[in-house]
C-alpha cells in the first residue's frame, strides 16, 4: 500500500516507478559504525548522529498527503491490473506489490448493489452477491496457496477484486439495456477481459499440471456473476 | 541516537507533545456512528442494502482514519504490509526519538477505542448468529475491520519496544567498536 521504501527490503526496482512522491528511496545513507544494521521487517529509522528524522517519515505529514498516497495506489493498482500491458505473471506481481483492498471493496459493493437494484427479494440477491465474491477471493486464494502456488495472500486477493471491474461494467451495462444481443456481447467480452486479466497471474503462480486446478474455480465464479449480471430483469 | 552525553551537562530538552483533539473526536466518532446506525437501522430504513452498504461505508472510513491518521498522529505508530520477492512483509514505523511525545490521555483513549469496538462487533457477530439475520455479513466486516486494526497496533507497538530495546543495545556496542576501529586506524597510519 505504501510506495514509499526503506533500505532492506528493496530489493528489485518497480517497472515504472511514478514521479514525485514515489521514489524509491535508495536506501538509508551509508549505514556505517554508528547504525545497527535492522532485518527486516522493522523501523526504517535511518537514525544518524544528530538529525533524528528517517527519511521515509511519514507519521506527521499532512492528511491530504496520506490520502492522496492512497488514491495513487488505487488508480496504479486499477491500470497494472486492466490494462494489458505488462500480464506476465512476473510483471504482474511486480505492479501489485503495493496492493490495496479498498477498489476490490468497492468494486465489490457496486456489483452487489447494481445486480440487486430493482429486483424483488433485493436483500438477498445482495447478501449473496456480496458473500459470493467475499468468500470466493478468499477461498480461491487458499485454494491456489495449497495446490503449491507461490502468492501473498493479499496480493492475490487485490488481483481477483480488481479483475471484477469488467464484470462491474458488464452489470452496469446490463441493467440499463435491454436488448438481448447487446448485453451477451457485451457480457462475454467483459469475461473474456476478466480472465485474460487474471488467468496468467493464477496459473503461473502453481506448478504445471495443476494449472486448471487453479484456474476452473476462478472461472466458475465470473461466469457465475456474469450469467447474474446477463440474466437481471 | 547518540545522545550527546559528552559535551557539556545540558539535559536534552523534552520532546513537544502536542495534543491531537480532531483526531480524537474523528477516532471514537466514526466508530460510535458505525455501532449506533448497526442497531437502528432496520428502524430507520426498510431496505436492507441501503443498511449495508452505510454500514460498510462507516466501518470502512474508520478502518482508513485509524489506520492512516489517528494512529500516527495520537500514538505515533503506522503499519502496513507489502508484497515483495520473499513473500508479504509487515512493516512498522515508530517515532524516531526525540521528535514528539505521545501524551498518555490520548494513548489510552486511542487502545481503549480500538478494544471496545472490537469488542462490540465480536458481541454482534455472536448475536446476530443466533438470530439468523444476514446482518451477519456486517458485523463479520465490522470484525475484521476493527480487529485488523488491533492486530496491527499492537504488533507495531511490540515491534517498537523489542526494537527499542535492541536499538540501545546494539548502539552502545557499536559506538564502542566504532570507537575501537577509530583509534586502530589512526594507529595504522601512523606506522
Amino acid at each position: 500500500m505504501w510506495p514509499l521504501r526503506s533500505g532492506p527490503s528493496n530489493a528489485n526496482v518497480q517497472p515504472t516507478p511514478p514521479p514525485g512522491l514515489f521514489q524509491d528511496v535508495p536506501g538509508i545513507p551509508s549505514t556505517s559504525t554508528t547504525m545497527p544494521q535492522s532485518p527486516p521487517p522493522t523501523i526504517p529509522t535511518s537514525t544518524q548522529a544528530q538529525s533524528t528524522i528517517p527519511e521515509e517519515y511519514t507519521l506527521d505529514e499532512p492528511v491530504w498527503k496520506t490520502i492522496w498516497r492512497d488514491i495513487v495506489t488505487i488508480a496504479r493498482n486499477l491500470r497494472s491490473v486492466l490494462i494489458p500491458v505488462n500480464w506476465k505473471f512476473h510483471g504482474q506481481a511486480q505492479a501489485l506489490r503495493n496492493w490495496d483492498l479498498w477498489g476490490p471493496l468497492v468494486f465489490m459493493l457496486i456489483l452487489a448493489i447494481v445486480l440487486s437494484i430493482h429486483e424483488s427479494n433485493a436483500s438477498q440477491v445482495f447478501a449473496m452477491v456480496f458473500a459470493e465474491v467475499a468468500l470466493g477471493a478468499i477461498i480461491l486464494t487458499i485454494n491456489v496457496i495449497l495446490l503449491g502456488g507461490e502468492l501473498v495472500f493479499f496480493q492475490a486477493i487485490c488481483l481477483l477484486g480488481y479483475c471484477l471491474f469488467p464484470l462491474v461494467v458488464a452489470a452496469i451495462i446490463c441493467a440499463s439495456v435491454k436488448i438481448k444481443w447487446i448485453r451477451s456481447l457485451v457480457t462475454l467480452g467483459c469475461l473474456a477481459w476478466a480472465s485474460v486479466a487474471t488467468i496468467p497471474f493464477i496459473g503461473n503462480a502453481v506448478p504445471r499440471g495443476r494449472k486448471a486446478l487453479a484456474v476452473y474455480p476462478v472461472m466458475l465464479m465470473y461466469v457465475s456473476l456474469a450469467w447474474l449480471a446477463l440474466v437481471k430483469s | 541516537m547518540a545522545t550527546p552525553a559528552a559535551e557539556g551537562a545540558l539535559p536534552t530538552p523534552e520532546p513537544p507533545a502536542p495534543s491531537h483533539n480532531i483526531a480524537l473526536f474523528f477516532h471514537g466518532f466514526f466508530k460510535v456512528v458505525a455501532i449506533v446506525w448497526y442497531w437502528i437501522c432496520t428502524i430507520v430504513s426498510k431496505s436492507f442494502v441501503v443498511n449495508f452498504v452505510v454500514c460498510i461505508v462507516f466501518l470502512a472510513l474508520d478502518f482508513w482514519t485509524t489506520k492512516n491518521i489517528t494512529g500516527r498522529l495520537l500514538v505515533g505508530l503506522r503499519w502496513w504490509n507489502e508484497a515483495n520477492d520473499t513473500g508479504s512483509a509487515w512493516r512498522f514505523e515508530t517515532l524516531p526519538e526525540g521528535v514528539r511525545s505521545v501524551l498518555p490521555r490520548e494513548k489510552r483513549i486511542f487502545w481503549l477505542a480500538i478494544l471496545l469496538s472490537t469488542g462490540h462487533w465480536i458481541l454482534a457477530f455472536i448475536m446476530s448468529l443466533f438470530g439468523f439475520s444476514s446482518y451477519i455479513l456486517v458485523a463479520i466486516m465490522g470484525i475484521l475491520f476493527n480487529g485488523s486494526n488491533l492486530w496491527g497496533y499492537f504488533k507495531c507497538s511490540r515491534e517498537a519496544q523489542a526494537d527499542l530495546q535492541g536499538y540501545i543495545n546494539s548502539t552502545s556496542n557499536s559506538l564502542v567498536q566504532g570507537a575501537i576501529k577509530q583509534k586502530l586506524s589512526q594507529a595504522a597510519s601512523r606506522v
